[in-house]
């Protein structure tokens, strides 16, 4: 169902066990190989709250690590928790009263990610959670409702309204 | 896979002070301390980076230490304590990140500028001893924590 573009290599499962088992250079190097990939999937959805929603989701994974009983679907596990607590910080920053746009200085094209950020932050986080699985992870809008567990009508909606939200930004 | 503008958007990396916080809630023998010292982050991970030299210093149940092998990374790293009694670790150490594991237990360091400061993360425990002496491992770096403070304003 679900795009995994890490190699499934033995050496890396053999890592991912090590890791289960409590290696301590195990994990420090599994940990390097998640944390670009767990920020790539909260950025979009969190926003302003992705490094405290990347770090949690990291906490649960290393802490529930042991409970994983198929290595080879790691990153869909990973996945599935980014995105659960990507879309939760996101909520939970909704509830509260003003959603200001960031002012820090960004790496490379500032104009350009303030641009994204700022249609990104017009979108709800489901919204910006479909969006991720479909243009970051390349899954079909079906896998990606199924990820998501919503109708597949409803994925299609919502992917419809966070594209004709970039195609406006960009027609202005 | 089209282009879309969200593969454009800058992502934050965690510091590898939040990582190390990450292997901690892993790790459930293991107890954690951090503090932050006044100094920039060269001058402190110049000390603690230089293991042969700050080990002896942080740790008062080691004499010496002597890097038996360096490839990139990965160090082995041989502890003499106070009767010659010896103990290896396999180490991986970069610029503000630092672990150590041996048959018995794990060490991480880990450091981070803060405002005009250092923050600084120490983790350790006993595999064998397991959670119960986490409070002995949080007293111990404690004073760990402390003898790095002397040493870097001394």
């Amino acid at each position: 169902m679900s795009v995994d573009r890490a190699p499934q290599d033995a050496a890396r499962l053999d890592r991912v066990r090590a890791a289960q088992s409590g290696d301590l250079l195990a994990m420090g190097e599994l940990l390097d190989e998640l944390a670009g990939y767990v920020a790539s999937l909260c950025a979009p959805v969190a926003l302003d709250d992705a490094p405290d929603a990347a770090q949690e989701t990291l906490m649960l994974v290393f802490r529930d690590l042991k409970t994983l009983r198929e290595p080879a679907a790691l990153r869909a596990w990973v996945r599935r928790i980014a995105l659960r607590e990507a879309v939760r910080h996101a909520q939970r920053r909704r509830r509260e009263p003003a959603f200001e746009l960031p002012d820090l200085p960004q790496p490379g094209d500032a104009e350009l990610d303030r641009d994204v950020r700022a249609v990104l932050a017009s979108l709800s986080a489901e919204q910006r959670a479909i969006l991720v699985l479909r243009d970051l992870e390349g899954y079909s809008e079906s896998d990606a409702a199924i990820e998501l567990e919503v109708a597949k009508g409803t994925a299609k909606s919502r992917l419809h309204r966070a594209r004709a939200a970039f195609a406006e930004r960009w027609s202005r | 896979m089209s282009s879309s503008p969200i593969q454009r958007l800058a992502v934050p990396e965690l510091d590898p002070v939040e990582r190390l916080r990450i292997l901690a809630a892993g790790l459930p023998h293991v107890a954690l301390r951090e503090r932050v010292y006044p100094v920039a982050f060269d001058h402190l991970w110049g000390f603690i980076g230089d293991l042969e030299a700050s080990a002896p210093i942080m740790e008062l149940g080691i004499r010496r230490t002597e890097v038996l092998r360096r490839d990139g990374e990965r160090l082995e790293l041989a502890a003499f304590g106070a009767l010659g009694i010896r103990s290896q670790f396999d180490v991986v150490l970069r610029p503000g990140w630092c672990l150590m594991q041996n048959r018995l237990g794990d060490i991480g360091m880990a450091a981070a500028p803060e405002g005009s400061g250092t923050r600084f993360a120490h983790f350790e425990g006993s595999r064998w001893l397991g959670r119960l002496a986490r409070p002995l491992f949080a007293r111990k770096i404690a004073g760990d924590l402390e003898r790095i403070r002397v040493a870097l304003s001394g």
